[in-house]
């Protein structure tokens, strides 16, 4: 439970790292565009499509970190009203839910990476393989399994049941 | 589909974020109906939910607003609108409606302006005898402009959804916001008068001037961006990034208050909060390809136009039911769920995407206010330190305004489509 | 109880079956009219045992989920467009070999040469069963101002063109600005002269009012654009022979009107468009263009035998 714990803000910090390159990129990338095309009057091929894949990058990473801190919008309509035993039960079987769904994805994911065709498939501005965006899905679907599966356990150990939202 | 709907609803209630359980549902019923080969294209499809131009506004305006709060100039906006209007009867609750419209002319998003807002003003009102509870109200209700006057991200996800120029909404955003501005300062001038509120001294003119020039770089912001849009320099999704680059400069060399060990937390906030919605975006594709493998948008669509051939009916009981949605659920994955739906149903009955763009995502943003859901109404009551209840109960006046600007928006398509049309 | 009239139906014992068809384009588009026709013919010939749904306008996703979605067996037909399969199958970049084809007619003739017949079929390494291809009208250029007689006309202006490798390749040697922006962007950015112009075919350009907003119109017919109409290999391939062969002959003869339908539409488009008053001229002599085009198909046709030869094919 505790080395689960401490991998799990070992990813976080991580995921915050790959959060700031990608966010000073997509700016960079789409400033530059603005720059080239009307100061330099030479457009650049190159910008909106990094932009758009460290967009793709930042929201998968972005939504596993919103799992880890608890921060993604949720309905606490009827969660706030039960209490005590219920309580945590019930909210163990949403995060119970939700750590079968992640870990299908992931594996869905790796079959989908698997495939032969995944390789002929390039970007149509810069041609850069697509796997490396589509391997966001992959990576941070395997740091939520990660995430997930701290939140479903320290429901358990904690009494009153920590809230998802 | 029924066994779909109570999978949707079950986990919605169990507190699961609600991307999620609109990407379990999907899964469930595929699952249900034994199509187990359609399970291997999710991942491809919540891929291809995000891989949109467009969506790249959402992140860059997030920015901004982090940026402009370190930077300064959300203070510098509120000290501007006090030397302003401060000196009337409910003067700061005027100030409150004119610094979140400046604000809103730089910032995209109603629930982070709230956020913004609820920290500042309404401490400040309640140094100045407001009720804590009509400080709050005031505050998230006026936080409501952000993303009608442009830049705005839900008019963003719009266009991407449906097609319609997002440079055109946010033109159309801008008197409608005008006329919200408008019906708030009315109530709180009734209000007021009624309650007897305290006035304060008129600023002197050396401080107006003073503060005024303060302000500028401030307002540059705004400035730099419908500007820019207008004469063709960028795009509007572009301008995102420009903003983000001018509040920099503006924060780091204005105002000197934003500093580099800022940035590292700015960044990882805007990371979170964007992922928050494209994250949604993302599931509410996955989502939207089961609504349309069964036909969902169309059948709605028929029945629909079953029952009516008056455009305005039409949007009335658009109005209606999305007023009911919204009570429920948050704006914009109503509306990315939506907007499918209802885009072959507007060409049907002749109305202009621009006009019922504007309408659903005013609507859809008045919901952020209305309970039993209502991220505003959270946002305000947890950081003005309001009970809920008793924030509700001061805010349905300023409910009741937004529901009369909305008729009249809806009314009156000239209110959004004029000034597009005249500025072409 | 839903879904199960989906995929799962037999085609024999009098049951019906319903395909799946998906496209990116509005239903007025000529690319709906051929599938719709597609259904009529299938319908016909199979007595009504086959018939189709189709969803236009990216219904059912993009077009990587359709091709996956393809790949698996979920959905059975798809039109899919020559930019976004061509960076999937180097050998579609044929269709866009700058100055092969002087109009509509020339390059739907190639349809049925032996090249466009090898592109299709290497589409099985992808699980994907290449039927036919169908067009939507060639390209020309609009601009805000001025027309193009040579590459000179183009220096220095941003035109926004379709993102795919080969188009931008001719695109940056004529020496003008490509910019690979997203459809709903163009109309404003056209208006606000964020870009100069377009590279767009008469379909687009009547439906979309782009000259709305740039006026200038030249006939460059400098390249096509075609669709490719896939089946999925799986489905195919649960079917018994003689509906195998009653598909194809249905798509076939679908086709066979869609493109006739598209050249006429050219037809019809550019005199609508002269009678908005758009303003029209022909590329009169496009050798001006000769040494740019030689570079970009020297260069694909060292790189693939199928598009040598069908550039090859298109001279005679
Ligand atoms: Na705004
Ligand atoms: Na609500």
């Amino acid at each position: 439970m505790k080395a689960l714990h401490r991998l799990s803000d070992w990813v976080y910090n991580i995921e915050k790292v790959i959060a700031v390159i990608l966010c000073a990129a997509m700016l960079i990338s789409l400033s530059a565009g603005v720059l080239f095309r009307y100061v330099l009057s030479a457009p650049l091929t190159w910008s909106d499509e990094t932009a758009i894949f460290s967009l793709i990058w930042l929201s998968f990473i972005g939504g596993s970190m919103s799992i880890k801190r608890q921060d993604s919008a949720a309905i606490t309509l009827l969660m706030d009203k039960v209490h005590g035993k219920a309580r945590t039960i019930m909210l163990g079987a949403g995060l119970a839910v939700l750590l079968a769904f992640v870990i299908y994805i992931f594996y869905l994911s790796i079959i989908w990476l698997s495939s032969p065709t995944i390789m002929m498939q390039r970007s149509s501005s810069m041609g850069m393989p697509m796997i490396i965006a589509y391997l966001s899905i992959p990576v941070s679907f395997f740091f939520l399994i990660i995430h997930t599966l701290e939140l479903f356990l320290n429901n358990f150990k904690s009494d009153e049941g920590r809230r998802i939202a | 589909m029924t066994a779909a709907l109570i999978v949707f609803i079950i986990l919605l209630f169990l507190q699961v974020p609600i991307a999620f359980v609109l990407g379990i549902t999907t899964i469930a019923y595929i699952i249900l109906t034994g199509n187990m080969g359609l399970t291997a294209t999710a991942p491809q499809r919540l891929y291809s939910g995000l891989e949109n131009y467009g969506m790249l506004a959402v992140p860059l305006f997030m920015m901004a607003g982090e940026l402009m709060n370190f930077g300064g100039i959300t203070t510098r906006l509120i000290d501007f609108s006090k030397t302003l209007v401060g000196h009337f009867r409910g003067g700061l609750a005027y100030v409150n409606v004119i610094a979140n419209m400046l604000l809103s002319a730089i910032m995209g998003s109603a629930t982070a302006q709230i956020a913004m807002m609820s920290r500042t003003m309404v401490p400040s009102m309640e140094k100045e005898g407001y009720s804590r509870e009509f400080g709050a109200a005031t505050t998230a209700a006026s936080g409501l402009l952000g993303p009608i006057i442009p830049p705005s991200m839900i008019f963003i996800i719009y266009g991407v959804a449906s097609g319609a120029s997002i440079s055109d909404m946010f033109i159309g955003g801008v008197l409608p916001g005008v006329v919200l501005a408008l019906a708030f300062i009315v109530l709180i001038g009734y209000t007021g008068s009624k309650e007897k509120w305290p006035t304060q001294e008129r600023a002197p003119i050396s401080l107006i001037t003073k503060s005024f020039i303060s302000v500028i770089p401030a307002l540059l912001v705004p400035v730099i961006i419908i500007a820019g849009i207008l004469s063709g320099v960028f795009t509007a999704t572009e301008s995102a990034a420009v903003a983000c680059v001018v509040a920099l400069l503006v924060g780091f060399f204005f105002y000197k208050e934003l500093k580099i060990k800022h940035l590292p937390s700015i960044l990882v906030n805007t990371a979170v909060t964007t992922a928050t919605i494209t994250m949604l975006i993302a599931m509410a594709n996955l989502f939207g390809w089961m609504l349309s493998f069964e036909q969902v948008p169309q059948n709605i669509a028929s029945w629909m136009v079953s029952l009516t051939e008056s455009p305005l009916v039409f949007l009335l009981i658009v109005n209606i039911f999305l007023l009911i949605v919204g009570m429920f659920m948050d704006g914009i994955a109503a509306l990315i769920i939506l907007v499918p739906i209802f885009m072959p149903l507007i060409a049907n009955y002749g109305i202009d995407p621009v006009h019922f763009g504007v309408v659903i995502c005013i609507n859809l943003t008045i919901g952020l206010l209305t309970p039993p859901v209502g991220a505003g109404l959270y946002i305000a009551s947890s950081l003005a330190d309001v009970k809920l209840e008793t924030l509700i109960k001061s805010i349905w006046p300023f409910l009741i305004a937004s529901f009369i600007s909305l008729l009249i928006i809806t009314y009156w398509p000239d209110l959004v489509l004029w000034l597009p049309t005249i500025l072409k | 109880a839903c879904g199960e009239d989906t995929a799962s139906n037999e085609t024999d014992g009098g049951e019906t079956r319903t395909f799946k068809i998906s496209h990116v384009t509005q239903e007025s588009h000529v690319w709906h009219q051929t599938a719709l026709k597609f259904g009529e013919e299938l319908e016909a010939l199979s007595d009504g045992r086959m018939n189709v749904d189709i969803y236009p306008a990216s219904q059912l996703g993009q077009e990587k989920d359709m091709v996956q979605q393809l790949e698996t067996g979920s959905l059975d037909f798809g039109f899919l467009t020559n930019g976004y399969m061509s960076t999937r199958q180097d050998s579609l970049n044929a269709w866009f070999m700058p100055f092969t084809f002087k109009n509509l007619e020339e390059a739907a003739a190639l349809r049925k040469s032996a090249a466009a017949k090898q592109m299709l079929e290497e589409l099985s390494s992808q699980g994907l069963l290449g039927l036919d291809f169908a067009f939507a009208g060639n390209r020309h250029i609009l601009l805000k101002d001025g027309h193009v007689q040579s590459p000179d006309d183009l220096k220095g202006k941003k035109v926004r063109i379709i993102g795919s490798p080969a188009i931008q390749e001719f695109w940056e040697k004529t020496g003008a600005g490509p910019t690979a922006m997203p459809l709903p962007e163009v109309y404003t950015s056209l208006q606000t002269g964020v870009i100069d112009g377009i590279d767009i075919d008469l379909d687009a350009l009547a439906t979309e009012k782009y000259y709305e907003n740039a006026e200038n119109l030249t006939l460059t017919n400098h390249m096509t654009f075609p669709t490719v109409i896939v089946m999925s290999q799986q489905v195919y391939d649960s079917l018994s022979p003689e509906d195998q062969k009653i598909v194809k002959e249905a798509i076939s003869k679908a086709v066979d009107w869609g493109v006739e339908e598209a050249i006429a539409r050219e037809q019809k488009n550019l005199e609508e468009l002269k009678k908005i008053g758009v303003k029209v001229e022909e590329l009169k002599d496009p050798s001006s263009f000769e040494a740019i085009t030689k570079e970009v198909t020297d260069k694909y046709s060292s790189q693939s035998e199928v598009i040598k030869s069908f550039l090859e094919e298109a001279k005679k």
